[in-house]
């Protein structure tokens, strides 16, 4: 059997969660016919328990597995003996709070410039082995009906090739879009909005089983959870 | 449960005077690096199992189980594998600097099943299992490869790119100013909003979306930033710039307060204009709807990465009847921006709105090189497609071809 709820006040935790949960999520709801004062309060108490949860999550996930543990309880960290080499993030990170003091400010921009370096080199790599070679890869297809290759999946892969090397024109900025270039590149419009009004309908389907998802909460969590229980239904 | 107790501990008991009178262990265990391994995390491990396993009362064989352990470390289990197998690989293995590992192997018993059933009963588990293991190896360290041949495309590819934008920063030293960047709408837009603003009295928000201070999207946000709040300086136009990352607040920190600096303005700068908020998306966005109602700025902009908030950010916007511009590398989003919002950067206009709006000699050039690599691409694709059509054909030619195809695998 499990374990019951703790209760506050008599009630279960369980079920004032289910009631905080309804009135913030009809708080929100609200905004769908102006700021109010219970939009304005849900929206305060959003903001403020995220960014104290983010806090307690950087600290539990990020500061004692990649720090503390590293330096002070190696054996938690799985190591042999402390790893020293943790100090230099850890002094990069304390660099950072350098900003609420501001004769010393401009030490901040260490850490900052480090992380912006280091991102930007590493995405190099890292964009060509995920973005570009996969999809020059899945473009390089046969264009004719030949042996196995059917007419329409021919007629498919040279529209597909079509599409990418007409796209690219269009995000050509060192020349003028007139001639070859400029039809080239109003074609790639035209498959870029194809490809956004497939998107468009993938993503709406994706938002209207969220709301789904919230008015299902609302009447079996609350509705019928609590609700109709409370009046003996 | 002491009767339980009783029974487990028989069993235990059972089993070592059983193992006792005979040794049954696996012997001859050896560990070695894994050859085809790139990363250095697995180690091959072979040994002699026993030729036959004493009879136990009550225990059945269940089969080997390859030990490891760190010099002196505690005991870890890897894979088991049958009674029969005298190899097995032992994956998972910490990566560089590739720390020394002793190896055993070891028999391992379970109860057999009228036993099993009375200690699932009793839920006593502790000495369900019996095993008798080999001596550990001698420390044995995998190691990797320094350098994967499977991704010299990757190599090629991407030394390939930064040589031609490199190439082309050195060709056009000096006459970068010349070079022809065609207009982007979204882009000179960005004069009049932070115009409109002005006009009607009322602050700019800007939003750099969702992206950390490493995404690219993001550094293209900020380097906008920098140049909208030296016109905003210029015009004494206030700007909001609410942040979802620490890191990103801190950093367009110092851009505004350069920007204003630059435009000789330093005591119109107002850091607290530029905070954080919440790493939350969606509280984020509550928050930013609330800026916008209460606050009605002019012009919205919102360049950098998004997700889901979107549509509701690009949408409050509106509702507001504020300008609004956007720019943004994600796809997904992109539909939503078009729809809500006066102007859009889409995709690789973003990253060159910095080089538009500045015309830094650097940027323009670098524009100029990302253009002639976009070049290389399309006759790639050109030489691609000819070669995957002609390896259909057969022959001497169609093998060259779909080695220059498969080339780009990977």
């Amino acid at each position: 059997m499990p374990d019951a709820a703790p209760q506050i006040f008599g009630l279960s935790t369980e079920v004032i969660g289910v009631w905080i949960a309804t009135f913030l999520t009809l708080a929100i709801f609200s905004f769908l016919y102006r700021d109010n004062p219970v939009y304005k309060l849900a929206e305060h108490i959003f903001v403020g328990v995220s960014a104290g949860y983010g806090v307690v999550i950087v600290y539990h996930e990020a500061v004692i597995p990649l720090l503390i543990n590293p330096l002070f309880r190696p054996e938690l960290a799985d190591l042999e003996s402390p790893n020293y080499i943790v100090i230099i993030p850890g002094l990069l990170g304390l660099m950072m709070f350098s900003r609420f003091f501001p004769r010393y400010d401009w030490l901040s921009r260490w850490p900052i410039a480090f992380v912006m370096g280091l991102s930007s080199g590493l995405a190099i790599p890292a964009t060509v082995q995920t973005n570009l070679l996969p999809q020059l890869y899945a473009t390089l297809n046969p264009i004719l009906p030949l042996g196995d290759i059917d007419p329409w999946t021919a007629t498919s892969n040279f529209l597909l090739v079509v599409g990418v090397i007409c796209t690219l024109a269009y995000f050509y900025f060192s020349r003028e879009h007139a001639g070859a270039l400029g039809v080239a590149s109003r074609i790639g419009i035209f498959f870029l909005m194809v490809a956004f009004g497939a998107s468009f309908g993938n993503t709406v389907m994706a938002r209207v089983s969220l709301l789904i998802g919230r008015f299902q909460f609302l009447y079996y969590d609350w509705w019928q959870g609590q609700v109709m229980r409370l009046f003996g239904g | 449960m002491n009767h339980h107790r009783v029974v487990a501990s028989a069993l235990a008991l059972l089993l070592a005077a059983g193992l006792c009178a005979q040794p049954v262990a696996p012997s001859d265990v050896q560990a070695s690096d894994n050859p085809d391994d790139e990363r250095g995390t697995v180690l091959d491990v072979s040994w002699t199992p026993p030729r036959e396993l004493p009879d136990v009362p009550g225990m059945v064989p269940i089969g080997q189980q390859v030990l490891y352990r760190k010099v002196g470390g505690e005991i870890q289990a890897g894979p088991l594998v049958p009674l029969d197998a005298s190899s097995a690989s032992l994956p998972g293995l910490k990566p560089w600097p590739w720390p020394a590992w002793e190896v055993a192997v070891a028999i391992v018993w379970e109860p057999a099943e009228p036993l099993r059933a009375a200690l699932d009963a009793s839920r006593w588990t502790l000495p369900a299992r019996g095993a008798v293991r080999s001596q550990f190896t001698a420390p044995v360290r995998p190691v990797g490869r320094w350098y994967d041949p499977t991704l010299t495309n990757i190599l090629i590819s991407a030394l390939l790119i930064c040589a031609i934008v490199l190439g082309t920063l050195y060709a056009v030293r000096g006459r970068a100013e010349e070079i022809y960047i065609r207009p982007i709408a979204g882009l000179e837009a960005v004069n009049d909003a932070i115009g409109r603003a002005t006009e009607m009295g009322r602050p700019m928000l800007y939003v750099s979306g969702l992206g950390g201070v490493s995404n690219i999207a993001t550094i293209a946000a900020m380097l906008i930033l920098g140049h909208l709040a030296r016109r905003a300086a210029a015009y004494e136009t206030e700007i909001i710039v609410p942040c979802n990352d620490p890191l990103v607040m801190a950093t367009e920190r110092e851009i505004v307060r350069q920007a204003y600096t630059e435009a000789g303005k330093p005591d119109a700068y107002r850091p607290e204009n530029i905070f954080f908020l919440t790493d939350s998306q969606f509280g984020y966005v509550a928050a930013v709807d609330g800026i916008m109602l209460r606050e009605k700025p002019g012009a919205n902009l919102y360049m950098g990465y998004f997700a889901a908030e979107a549509l509701i950010l690009a949408e409050t916007g509106n509702e507001t009847g504020a300008i609004q511009i956007a720019g943004t590398d994600a796809d997904t989003q992109l539909p939503f921006f078009i729809t809500a919002c006066d102007y859009t950067l889409m995709g690789e206009e973003l990253y060159a709105a910095s080089a538009y709006l500045s015309r830094h000699p650097l940027l323009v050039a670098q524009l100029r090189g990302q253009d002639m690599a976009k070049t290389i691409i399309v006759a790639i694709l050109i030489l691609g497609v000819i070669a995957a059509t002609a390896a259909l054909f057969g022959g001497t030619v169609a093998e060259y071809a779909q080695r220059f195809v498969g080339w780009f695998a990977a």
